[in-house]
């Protein structure tokens, strides 16, 4: 009797315990990222098009991609690749010069990109 | 054989672009949206290149602006580079000349018969014919038009700025406007762009040190309250925190507004997981769209309970709309239950709040007097139900875990955690009702119906979806089968042919041999 009455006053079981483990998240229940898709898509045409308040806009919505991140592995590379978007579409913006070299360079970056994105792609459809 | 060399034709392009990128299905098209990506990409460069060279070489082009043939590409380099350069007229000015082989050429200069034959944009040119300059015009050429394509002609070189010089107020506008894009005027306004976007990165950066300290702050001011020593958790569970040991952190930090608190060893129930999901305080853009939409900081506790320790109940209280739109929301409360209609005779929950369970017999029994007591009844809410949102006990939730207890609160200030201790409390006392609770037999083969159809349903479902699911694999392996054929270029396929040929030549020799033999 004493050790039930014990019991009712202690509810706890050490025999019971588990360690926490963290649930499999896969990749698409993630939440999107919808800052860095949006600075993507600003710094392209900040490139681009040569618009400063693109670029403007895309590094400050890629700085607000990296201060939500959660998983750096995941994460970074997306958001570095928008501040890249934005940093280059300033530079030509503001330094002017070299324009074709700055062409060539976005072209070879929306060639990488583009990789990528069929690589995510190719990737969603295997899984 | 047509397919086949439309086959071919395809090949390096798809090795191509499987070179550079893994293969897909889509890969195509994707390939494609790059490819026009690129495309315009080009367009643009060349045309900025065009721009270039164009500038120098302006006057030189207008020296042949009266030839017709170079009109149309004139005015199109004409356009690019110099966006204010003479207006748009000259496309329809120059058309004056075409457009006279067409209409009726009034030898007389006849100036009211044109315009009627003309758009309303001529008319300006119509009026200036009189005014004729020959310089530049081959009269040979256009010997039966004296009056009327020499105006036009003048129309033009007045539009565009021919090096005639007829008009200097045009000669000096193409060279003012470069002038302007290169030196432009220095004053604060030009910077705008960057002075307010450089000051909101600033600010941004600012705020998310302070908004994350503050997440901070408060999530440890909740753990300190009731998670820190012989606190109510410390009282309940015998592990806590997401390590191992007794020294580990208490809490998990998810992101910078998440916050993790785990909790397990205790009887019924396997853990507690606790989320923390405060505002977005770190983040200035969601901090200024909050101040529109305004949010709350939420926590949530998950209690995962033993498979032996919860009998079949489905039950959930909330505000009445919140109750509503879970009743339609989660497919457990949408299955298994309705609104419960308070009953009469008998003490029951503040006025504003709702419930949502299997039967009347359950809801009778989880919502005791204690309850009532402690946070749901009519005076008690007031006081201490500010901060709650809703909870939900059901034994058939979707996910990892069937048997789970939801609890949904809203956290208070960091200096007034106290609030909640009230509804804190309600967790393990839940716990325990809900771990001793027993269905009455008429109940329980009442649910036991409604499990049973309902896992029939499932199965009918789920054996559609197995179906489905495998007449799409079929399909795709077919697709797959085929796109590989494709991919086999044109010499594989005659090789491949060659060698079936060569087969069924090998087959029909022994049977003529072994006609000859006999």
């Amino acid at each position: 009797m004493s050790s039930n009455s014990h019991q009712a006053n202690d509810p706890r079981l050490p025999s019971a315990q588990r360690p926490y483990k963290a649930p499999a998240v896969s990749p698409q229940d993630l939440p999107v990222d919808y800052s860095g898709f949006i600075a993507v898509i600003f710094g392209v045409f900040g490139a681009m098009f040569r618009y400063k308040l693109c670029s403007w806009l895309a590094i400050i919505f890629s700085a607000q991609a990296l201060a939500n991140m959660r998983n750096f592995e995941n994460d970074f590379k997306q958001i570095s690749m928008a501040m890249m978007f934005g940093i280059m579409g300033l530079v030509t913006n503001y330094l002017g010069v070299g324009q074709r070299v700055v062409d060539v360079v976005i072209l070879t970056c929306i060639w990488v990109c583009g990789g990528y994105v069929l690589k995510l792609k190719s990737g969603q459809a295997e899984l | 054989m047509a397919a086949k060399s439309k086959r071919h034709s395809h090949s390096p392009f798809t090795m191509i672009s499987s070179f550079f990128f893994p293969r897909g299905g889509d890969s195509h098209l994707c390939f494609l949206a790059l490819f026009s990506i690129l495309s315009l990409l080009l367009h643009h460069l060349t045309v900025s290149a065009s721009a270039a060279a164009g500038n120098p070489s302006q006057p030189h082009f207008e020296g042949f602006d009266a030839e017709e043939d170079d009109d149309e590409q004139l005015s199109f380099a004409n356009d690019l580079p110099l966006r204010s350069s003479p207006p748009p007229i000259t496309l329809t000015s120059p058309s004056d000349p075409t457009e006279s082989h067409h209409g009726p050429p009034e030898t007389n200069a006849d100036v009211d018969s044109v315009p009627d034959s003309e758009d309303s944009s001529s008319p300006a040119s119509d009026v200036k014919k009189p005014s004729s300059s020959f310089e530049f015009w081959d009269e040979d050429e256009f010997e039966g038009f004296p009056v009327h394509v020499p105006a036009s002609e003048d129309a033009e070189s007045e539009s565009s700025g021919t090096p005639a010089g007829s008009d200097p107020k045009v000669e000096t506008e193409p060279e003012s406007r470069p002038e302007d894009s290169v030196v432009p005027p220095r004053t604060i306004k030009s910077f705008t762009v960057e002075i307010v976007c450089g000051s909101f990165l600033i600010v941004f950066i600012i705020n998310y040190f302070t908004g994350k300290k503050e997440n901070e702050n408060i999530a440890l001011a909740w753990v300190m309250k009731f998670a820190s020593k012989d606190s109510i958790f410390d009282r309940n569970f015998s592990l806590l925190g997401v390590g191992e040991t007794d020294d580990s952190p208490l809490l998990l930090k998810e992101g910078q507004n998440m916050f993790k608190f785990y909790a397990s060893g205790r009887r019924f129930c396997q853990g507690m997981l606790a989320t923390l999901e405060l505002k977005s305080r770190h983040d200035l853009i969601s901090r200024l769209y909050n101040m529109v939409v305004p949010c709350k900081d939420e926590m949530t506790f998950e209690v995962y309970m033993n498979d032996d320790g919860m009998d079949q109940v489905v039950f959930a209280v909330a505000r009445k709309k919140l109750a509503k739109s879970m009743h339609k929301e989660e497919r457990d409360l949408q299955r298994f239950a309705s609104l419960v209609a308070p009953p009469t005779g008998r003490k029951w929950l503040a006025e504003e709040l709702a419930v949502v369970s299997e039967s009347k017999e359950v809801a009778g029994d989880l919502i005791t007097e204690i309850a009532l007591e402690k946070v749901f009844g009519d005076k008690t809410f007031e006081k201490f139900g500010k901060n709650f949102i809703s909870l939900h006990f059901s034994d058939q939730h979707l996910g990892s875990h069937k048997k789970m207890l939801v609890f949904k609160f809203a956290l208070p200030d960091a200096k007034n955690m106290a609030d909640m201790s009230r509804l804190v409390a309600l967790i393990p006392y839940y716990i325990d009702l809900i771990g001793r609770y027993k269905l009455s037999s008429h109940a329980r083969s009442k649910t036991e119906a409604a499990r049973l159809k309902v896992a029939q349903e499932m199965y009918k479902e789920l054996q559609n979806a197995r179906q489905e699911a495998l007449q799409k694999k079929k399909a795709d392996q077919r697709k797959k089968l085929e796109e590989a054929e494709a991919k086999l270029s044109a010499e594989a396929l005659r090789k491949k042919e060659a060698k079936e040929r060569a087969r069924q030549m090998k087959k029909a020799m022994p049977k003529m041999k072994m006609s000859k033999a006999h």
